[in-house]
């Protein structure tokens, strides 16, 4: 008690510093990504002796305010949305290609393709009508064979937006990046809470980080007592103390197994962004392919069998049919042949390089309209006629059960209902992130006016306190003045 | 709930973000006339308007072929019914020459000519075109179904259009008959019958032998024509069904089409003054909520 209580006042303004530096601090923040508010832990300082005061008051420690639940709950909830989003902009671009229904998508050129044969079925022989049927079925060989290449570049697009992990701008990029600072962070954390410094502004860098990295990847987290990050994806660590993983991309796009594997080659199931781009690449898209595949298949190969099995105007005969002269050519061949088309198989998609045959192209009149010469007609090889019953045959593939309307209506229809699903999936995963981060910011977020209220009441009570101040110096002063 | 700055502009920034979303959507609905843009949009309704559009487009080939069946058989008919005439006044002919007992030579000639003539005109029946076919060569290529002398260039199918649903091509109609039923088959039929008639009869003496050799052959004939008459004047009886089924079809696929693919105005209207007014609602607030903090009362 030498210095009459001005060293119990000088710990009370030095407590009241520190609290507006740190509402001052908070306030700066109060827009920063992943800045958790700050307080001041004041602890009183015990007399000294049995009689006597309280000697003042002990800046403790300047700590973060995090909940460890809603922290885990937001970190999840981002890996939820990452991958909710990416499926739902996925699906968007795949609808994007199938704008239906339209006066212009496929299923209204089948249409077309139909009529037309129903035309022609009545006017075999002229050339408007059959040029009219050929024009049809080459505009829809376009749009299937357009339709696939926009889904494979769409699929490669994806797989470039991934890239290889190395350092190429791609998120797998992006997210060895993020890994290297969490690990680089939980070094100098470790480092600085040892020796007792404030490492609350790193721990906001890597609890950023880490955010970030649940979105791209879908990772979980541990922390431990130094402040020291541990990320995991399917029980694998990525980053554990000062060692991040390195990962990189195998497989491609184009054999569908893209995947993503550990510098040890351990192969992991990413969720997130990442994971649901992979998902993308390796099922969604390749089934959409497959699909159209159908589509083509359906429509080649009936058509094909009909245009095989007749005779056009000018009597030649189909390609299935014995008996001399020039036989047809196919409609439909697919792109690297002059005459055969191919189903799809695993390794070959068919929809891909679909077309027109060119000698039909080059002469429409070679469609078969008549039928072969049998036992219900008096058709006879060689001979032209006007008989149309293999062009209405044609024709009626309109309402077949295993024709390609059927199959593009199968199509369209499980690509709204995923796309449906995904756009309602999307709005849940934001709806529960944004819940998680409200949640989370309860406890962590800076709350404008209760920074307001601490700065008026560190304001009080350093006004109170210099009173103090000012007190003790007039005792003093006439305790000198009176020796 | 301790609610941060950045959560409060967070959430307000959301729920903007799904008004507008809605009214974009609405006024997509509005401008483009329909509730379907994308399948996703409602993917069941999706799939059913094109299974719908294909079969009004189907349904819209089949009613084009009534309509060219229709009026391919109205002049088939009326061509028939001139060719029964034309068969009964040679019949009639051939019964004048056969019933009145010998006859003067001058006489037979006179009904021989008027046999020749009958001919020509049939002749000139046989080879009646619709839109430059011959109605009667059934599905050859040939522009005549008989030439000159009355022989037959056509084939025996009988050209046909497809109506409605059924097994192969679908639900078919026959045209026309082929020349043979309605004409007679190879010599047998009737301009070879007629002509060597009235060749006969132009020689002046026919025997009565000739003559109802001839009446037979020409009965046949005309018994054959006329079940080729009616065959077609069924077709065009089946036609003038067809094509009133056809009508109604095709109305009530537009008509359930337009139901699931076309906005309702005044639905999609409300609706959309409804989110615009609860969008400015929402503005409003936040106008209010954002600036307010405990820095402006001190």
């Amino acid at each position: 008690m030498s210095d009459m209580g001005l060293s119990i006042a000088a710990s009370g303004l030095a407590a009241d510093t520190a609290a507006l530096d740190t509402a001052s601090n908070n306030l700066s923040n109060i827009n920063t990504l992943g800045y958790a508010a700050e307080k001041v832990n004041l602890s009183p300082e015990a007399a000294t002796g049995p009689l006597g005061a309280g000697q003042g008051v002990i800046v403790g420690s300047v700590s973060q305010l995090t909940d460890a639940v809603f922290s885990a709950a937001n970190v999840a909830a981002e890996g939820i949305q990452g991958a909710a989003t990416q499926t739902n902009h996925v699906l968007r671009s795949i609808e994007s290609i199938f704008p239906e229904p339209s006066s212009t998508g496929i299923a209204s050129q089948l249409s077309t393709l139909w009529s037309d044969l129903s035309a022609l079925a009545s006017n075999t022989n002229q050339a408007g009508s059959q040029q009219a049927v050929v024009g049809a079925a080459q505009s829809i060989a376009e749009s299937i064979s357009s339709s696939y290449t926009q889904l494979s570049q769409l699929s490669s697009s994806l797989q470039s937006q991934v890239g290889t992990g190395l350092n190429d701008g791609g998120t797998l990029a992006q997210a060895n990046g993020l890994l290297q600072q969490v690990a680089q962070l939980n070094t100098v954390i470790v480092a600085g809470s040892v020796s007792g410094q404030d490492v609350n502004a790193l721990s906001d860098k890597s609890a950023a980080a880490v955010n970030q990295l649940a979105g791209l990847l879908g990772v979980s987290t541990s922390r431990d007592a130094h402040g020291s990050v541990t990320v995991y994806l399917n029980g694998v660590q990525l980053v554990a103390g000062d060692v991040a993983q390195s990962l990189t991309t195998t497989g491609s796009a184009a054999t569908t197994n893209l995947g993503i594997v550990t510098a040890n080659g351990v192969a992991l199931d990413a969720q997130g962004s990442i994971g649901a781009t992979l998902t993308a690449v390796n099922t969604t898209i390749p089934t959409y392919e497959q699909h159209l595949n159908s589509v083509a298949d359906s429509l080649a190969t009936s058509l094909n069998a009909l245009q095989a099995n007749g005779m056009d105007a000018n009597g030649e005969p189909g390609s299935a049919i014995a008996g001399g002269g020039v036989s047809l050519p196919n409609i439909f061949v697919d792109g690297g042949s002059s005459n055969a088309y191919t189903t799809s198989t695993a390794s070959f998609d068919s929809a891909a390089t679909i077309r027109v045959s060119a000698a039909l192209l080059a002469t429409p009149a070679l469609i078969a309209t008549a039928s072969a010469p049998g036992p219900t007609n008096s058709n006879v090889i060689g001979t032209p006629t006007l008989d149309g019953t293999n062009a209405q045959a044609m024709a009626a593939l309109a309402s077949s059960p295993t024709g390609p309307d059927l199959n593009y209506q199968v199509m369209i229809g499980a690509l709204g209902s995923e796309a449906a699903n995904a756009s309602v999936a999307s709005a849940t995963a934001s709806n529960l992130a944004t819940t998680a981060a409200s949640n989370l910011s309860s406890i962590s977020g800076v709350n404008q006016n209760r920074e307001e209220m601490n700065i008026l009441a560190a304001q009080n009570a350093f006004q109170a306190t210099s009173k103090v101040v000012s007190a003790i110096t007039i005792s003093f002063q006439s305790l000198l003045a009176a020796v | 709930m301790n609610i941060s700055n950045a959560a409060l502009i967070q959430t307000i920034t959301n729920q903007l973000a799904t008004q507008v979303s809605s009214i974009a959507q609405l006024q997509m609905q509005l401008s483009s006339g329909q509730t379907l843009n994308l399948p996703s949009d409602n993917p069941a309704a999706v799939t059913q308007v094109l299974a719908l559009s294909g079969q009004a487009k189907q349904l819209s080939s089949w009613q084009a072929n009534v309509e060219m069946a229709t009026s391919w058989l109205n002049t088939a008919n009326s061509t028939a019914n001139s060719v029964l005439q034309s068969m009964q006044s040679a019949r009639g002919l051939l019964l004048q020459a056969a019933n009145q007992g010998a006859q003067s030579p001058t006489t037979y000639q006179a009904i021989g000519s008027q046999l020749k003539g009958v001919v020509a005109n049939l002749l000139s029946l046989s080879n009646t075109q619709y839109q430059g076919r011959a109605i009667f060569a059934g599905t050859s290529a040939s522009p005549q179904a008989y030439d000159a002398s009355g022989n037959f260039l056509g084939d025996t199918n009988s050209p046909t259009v497809v109506i409605g649903p059924g097994s192969g091509g679908g639900q078919t109609v026959g045209l026309s008959v082929p020349g043979t039923v309605m004409f007679g088959v190879g010599a047998s039929n009737v301009f070879a019958t007629l002509s060597s008639a009235a060749t006969t009869l132009l020689s002046g003496a026919p025997t009565s032998a000739n003559i109802s050799t001839a009446l037979n052959a020409l009965d046949s004939v005309i018994s054959g024509a006329e079940q080729g008459a009616a065959s077609m004047g069924d077709a065009s009886q089946l036609l003038s069904s067809a094509s009133a089924s056809l009508t109604t079809q095709i109305s009530s696929i537009l008509s359930s089409q337009s139901n699931l693919e076309n906005v309702n105005i005044a639905t999609a209207t409300t609706q959309l003054s409804l989110e615009t007014t609860s969008y400015q609602a929402a503005l409003w607030a936040a106008s209010q909520a954002i600036p307010e903090t405990l820095v402006k009362f001190l």
